[in-house]
């Protein structure tokens, strides 16, 4: 497998899920503040904002989301946004995790697979 | 209350983050926090930001690391982070040890440096020079007399913009009324082009400026200009009286010019002709900057040609003085600085000897846990040299890290006391060369013994365990009994070693008075460091009064004139203030005691001694209402009487203090004192030797607590107490007087009535230093406080230390018996048997250990007998033997576990 296009552990999952959430949401201004909100929200668990800021580094160094910087605001102690956009690649992985997941539910027990839906 | 985060929190969580993504996480930090101060609060809100930076530091920090290294070191570096957090005994203690090291030795050295040997702030300031004579029959150095520099200036080409300067603290009153006190140069006006400084306002003095005709004109240093023109905008053209004379500003100098050392106001030096007689010529500061191409070799060659001419054109006056020239800010006796900071760097040295010794030792402790671990990476064909560098680099990280934090403590706590230190000398401000930094030297300095650390503690557990050959270390793996790094006997005598040296020097350090050192004559406990003062503060005013010559005085008779007429005004000030309603005594000594205050050696005597009794004590220069306002009876013997003051006199009173420490409780009353041994300097009541009349009850008024110091009373005389030369700048020039005033209870403050009475005396009487008695001394109470802290820090550190160490010590010796013990159990011995025979091991081994360390300890204490020392003692033998039979019980209980059976199928 080419560098970059290894498979995507849950976390990074969640936060490029929760970038698409956020980027269809405020017409492409997801960056670290609403993306934790939206993955809390979502899963209803308390989430690590380092991790949250870790983990984008990871994709960002891996191609998978490109980011950049917004215009600096006086509620952020004059410091600019860091806005982040999900790539084709990184799409497209999320895509193939998604249905590598459900291979893995396929033929199982319908008894296991109704307890999990 | 501001809404930003708190501002040191940020500022960490900046240097955390690589640059790509900072502004980013802090703006984003910073927009939470905001909202979230609205609803929970500032306290709430503050400790989620520092867990939050807290977290995103310990992500980001080994990432920075890393990118500021090449590829393999960062992945070297990674794998040491990940392996601190797993053996973190070794992280934690060793990281502390090595930081407090860095911070004291750091510290220390930097201090020293800069009062020793430090660098003019100037353009080429290490080519501007001072000049002076050494006297060859007293043995002291004079300053150089105005007419030898005008003799040099025209002989000597190696030296350019030769000028002379006196300094003084002098009363100044602004054109608007407002007084303050000024620290004036009268000094040659070459001083200006010579350090290279442009005035930031107006003009500087000129030679025309030096002309007796010419108006008096005055420069002011910044702060002056700040406070006592009040940072006018227009201070040029203004005016200031100076001792009473009108002056004329004319210039201001830029902030942080104080040149010569912490002068904040210069009027010329005007010399007459009578200034330059050989015979009669003032002796006063000097100054000179090495002319282009000149070295200070050239200087002193070309001086000690002129020395020798002066010496043969006036043997008389010349014939025993050598010119000498040296940087003009280099302490030559500071030997003496270098001493009194001796006394807590020599206790801190040994304290830090016992505390690397035992990093190495937990290090070696470590690598014996982690022997199973290089064996296989050994076997999966890691070099030696791999497996050498990831321990270097592990030992680098904690290293290097520790000895960041422990420079940023030396330069966090350098500038409190720096100011402490000059406090206590009296100084009225720091020198303008003095730099709270630290320099480059000394940075480099700390990284060198950081990589000399890492290789201790990395490198040679290292190589010893990766020695030999791998196969017998993976089957010995395989049996679950541990390795092969044997060290045998090398165990018992590391571990003896590390018990003794605790015991040793443990006790001693913890015993050291934080105020005298160890050559103090009562030392006090450091577990007990500050006795209380022993006297209402309020109640006792103290202010220092002083008076400096307008002219500085051209002949002896002139200076004794001036002396005289000087005490005579102290005297009237005195009185007037004693008549004063709200006063109840007030009395004048030559000094305060701690600050100042001459310590000499002395002889004692008398009652039936066979021979002379040595000793310590400090002398204090009185008057008659002096014990009065101290509230100091005469105990034995008599009081000092009016005839006691004659010139001729030779009689002086002691406390009870010297009578106990010097004397040992022998009767002091009729004995007679001298001079100890290389003691010289201006006392004359004591150099013919002098007659003990009586002994006073310890005064309740001390900076320490009564009858700390043993103090010899002698009678006052106001001329010159000269404090020896120490090399300290800034110190009180003669004649100064020290004034007490014990207020009656209840009385009005007195502060602003004392100036008045001190103004309507003499105007050119200067007050300084004026506040209560705990004012006067807070600065010696929080140097010694502070020392106090430094001390029982290490001491702590290298008790937590010791522990740690006979405990991984000594578990590690009971390990490696496991297999021993678990056959013993298999063939039937009495657990009761195996349990002891380990125990009587480690408690002789321990023994041993008390017993060489005590050796050393209890002479030592005996001598000192100082009860804290003893209960030291006692305290640091329980904890060690605690530890190290608490070491014995885990992997004992571990191998009495072991199955009988799976011992033997191992065996």
């Amino acid at each position: 497998m080419p560098p970059g296009m290894q498979g995507l552990g849950e976390f990074e999952q969640m936060v490029l899920l929760a970038i698409l959430h956020v980027s269809a949401a405020t017409k492409d201004e997801a960056y670290g503040v609403p993306i934790v909100e939206e993955i809390e929200r979502r899963t209803g668990r308390t989430v690590s904002r380092a991790a949250v800021y870790v983990t984008l580094r990871r994709l960002e160094k891996r191609g998978l989301v490109t980011s950049w910087m917004s215009e600096p605001t006086g509620e952020r102690g004059g410091k600019a946004r860091r806005c982040v956009r999900v790539e084709p690649k990184g799409l497209d992985l999320l895509r193939e995790s998604r249905r590598a997941m459900a291979r893995m539910w396929d033929d199982l027990d319908p008894e296991v697979v109704g307890g999990a839906r | 209350m501001s809404a930003a985060p708190p501002a040191l929190l940020r500022r960490l969580l900046e240097f955390a983050l690589p640059r790509e993504v900072r502004d980013g996480i802090v703006g984003d930090l910073d927009e939470v926090y905001r909202t979230r101060r609205g609803t929970s609060g500032a306290i709430s809100t503050t400790l989620w930001y520092s867990m939050q930076v807290l977290a995103i530091t310990v992500r980001f920090i080994p990432e920075r690391i890393a990118d500021a290294l090449p590829s393999s070191l960062g992945l070297d570096l990674k794998l040491s982070l990940r392996m601190l957090l797993k053996y973190p005994l070794l992280t934690v203690v060793g990281g502390i040890a090595v930081a407090v090291a860095t911070a004291i030795g750091v510290g220390a050295s930097e201090f020293v440096h800069d009062l020793v040997a430090p660098e003019l702030p100037l353009d080429e300031g290490e080519r501007i020079v001072r000049l002076y004579q050494i006297d060859s029959e007293a043995g002291g150095m004079v300053g150089a007399s105005l007419y030898d520099l005008s003799v040099w200036r025209e002989s000597v080409s190696s030296l350019e913009d030769v000028g002379a300067f006196a300094t003084m603290e002098q009363g100044a009153v602004s054109d608007r009324g407002d007084a303050g006190t000024v620290s004036l140069a009268r000094i040659s006006a070459s001083v200006f082009p010579m350090t290279r400084v442009p005035p930031l306002m107006g003009r500087y003095l000129t030679e025309a400026d030096e002309r007796a005709d010419a108006p008096p004109v005055v420069v002011l240093g910044y702060d002056a200009w700040q406070t006592l023109l009040d940072a006018a905008p227009d201070p040029i053209g203004r005016t200031v009286e100076l001792a009473g004379t009108p002056t004329t500003v004319i210039g201001i100098m830029p902030e942080g010019y104080g040149f010569p050392q912490v002068q904040n106001a210069w009027v010329p030096l005007r010399v007459e002709p009578a200034d330059l007689d050989p015979e009669t010529s003032p002796r006063l500061g000097s100054f000179a900057r090495l002319a282009d191409g000149a070295t200070l070799e050239s200087a002193r060659s070309e001086l000690e040609v002129a020395g020798r001419r002066a010496a043969a054109d006036h043997p008389e006056l010349y014939g025993r003085l050598q010119p000498r020239v040296d940087e003009f800010a280099s302490r030559a006796s500071g030997g003496i600085v270098v001493l009194a900071l001796s006394g807590v760097g020599i206790v801190c040295i040994l304290l830090l000897i016992v505390a690397c010794a035992n990093v190495v030792t937990l290090a070696f402790a470590r690598m014996v846990m982690r022997e199973g671990e290089i064996a296989v990476r050994t076997s999966l064909g890691a070099t030696r040299g791999r497996i050498v560098f990831q321990q270097f680099a592990e030992a680098l990280v904690l290293v290097g890290t520790a000895t960041a934090v422990g420079m940023t403590i030396a330069w966090l706590a350098l500038g409190r006391i720096s100011r402490i230190f000059f406090e206590v000398q009296q100084a009225p401000r720091l020198p303008f060369w003095w730099n709270d930094g630290l320099s480059l030297a000394t940075v480099v300095y700390a990284a060198l013994l950081a990589l000399v650390g890492a290789v201790m503690i990395g490198v040679v557990p290292a190589l010893k365990a990766t020695g030999g050959t791998v196969q017998p270390r993976l089957s010995q793996l395989s049996t679950g009994v541990g390795g092969n790094l044997k060290l045998g006997g090398r165990w018992t005598v590391l571990i003896v070693l590390q018990v003794a040296l605790s015991v040793a020097l443990l006790p001693l350090a913890v015993s050291v008075d934080a105020r005298g050192g160890l050559g103090d004559a009562r030392p006090a406990n450091l577990l007990d460091p500050m006795p209380g003062i022993g006297f209402q503060p309020a109640e006792h005013v103290t202010a220092q009064l002083g008076r400096d010559p307008v002219v500085p005085p051209r002949s002896e008779q002139e200076e004794t004139e001036f002396m005289e007429s000087s005490r005579a005004l102290f005297e009237q000030v005195r009185e007037r203030l004693a008549e004063h309603p709200a006063v109840e005594s007030a009395a004048l000594a030559s000094g305060l005691s701690a600050m100042n205050h001459l310590g000499v050696a002395i002889e004692f005597s008398g009652d039936g001694a066979d021979a002379p009794i040595s000793g310590g004590a400090r002398i204090l220069l009185v008057d008659r209402a002096y014990l009065d306002v101290m509230d100091a009876a005469v105990v034995a013997g008599q009081a000092l009487g009016p005839g006691d003051f004659a010139p001729e006199s030779r009689s002086v009173l002691v406390n009870e203090a010297f009578v106990d420490v010097v004397l040992g409780g022998r009767n002091a009353v009729g004995g007679r004192l001298r001079l100890g041994e290389g003691e010289g300097g201006d006392l004359p009541v004591l150099a013919d030797g002098a007659d003990i009349v009586g002994v006073v009850r310890n005064p309740a008024i001390d900076a320490y607590g009564p009858g700390v110091h043993p103090v010899i009373y002698a009678p006052l005389d106001l001329a010159p107490v000269r404090p020896r030369d120490s090399g300290f700048v800034g110190m009180p020039q003669p004649p100064v007087a020290q004034l007490f005033v014990r207020m009656r209870p209840g009385a009005e403050p007195l502060a602003v009535r004392l100036y008045e009475i001190v103004n309507e005396v003499d105007p050119s009487l200067r007050l300084t230093a004026v506040g209560t008695a705990a004012d006067a001394w807070g600065p010696v109470h929080t140097g010694g406080r502070i020392s106090a802290w430094i001390l029982r820090a290490v001491a702590a550190i290298v008790l937590l230390l010791s522990v740690a160490g006979v405990y991984a010590l000594m578990s590690f010796t009971v390990s490696r018996r496991t297999r021993e013990i678990a056959i013993r159990n298999a063939v039937g011995a009495r657990r009761s048997e195996i349990v002891s025979a380990v125990f009587r091991r480690a408690a002789l081994q321990l023994a041993i250990g008390v017993a060489l360390g005590s050796l050393i300890a209890v002479p030592v204490l005996r001598d000192r007998a100082a009860e804290g020392s003893v209960r030291s003692l006692v305290i640091v033998v329980a904890v060690l033997l605690a530890a190290g039979l608490a070491a014995c019980l885990i992997p004992v209980r571990r191998a009495l576990a072991i199955e009988p059976a799976a011992a033997m199928r191992a065996e």
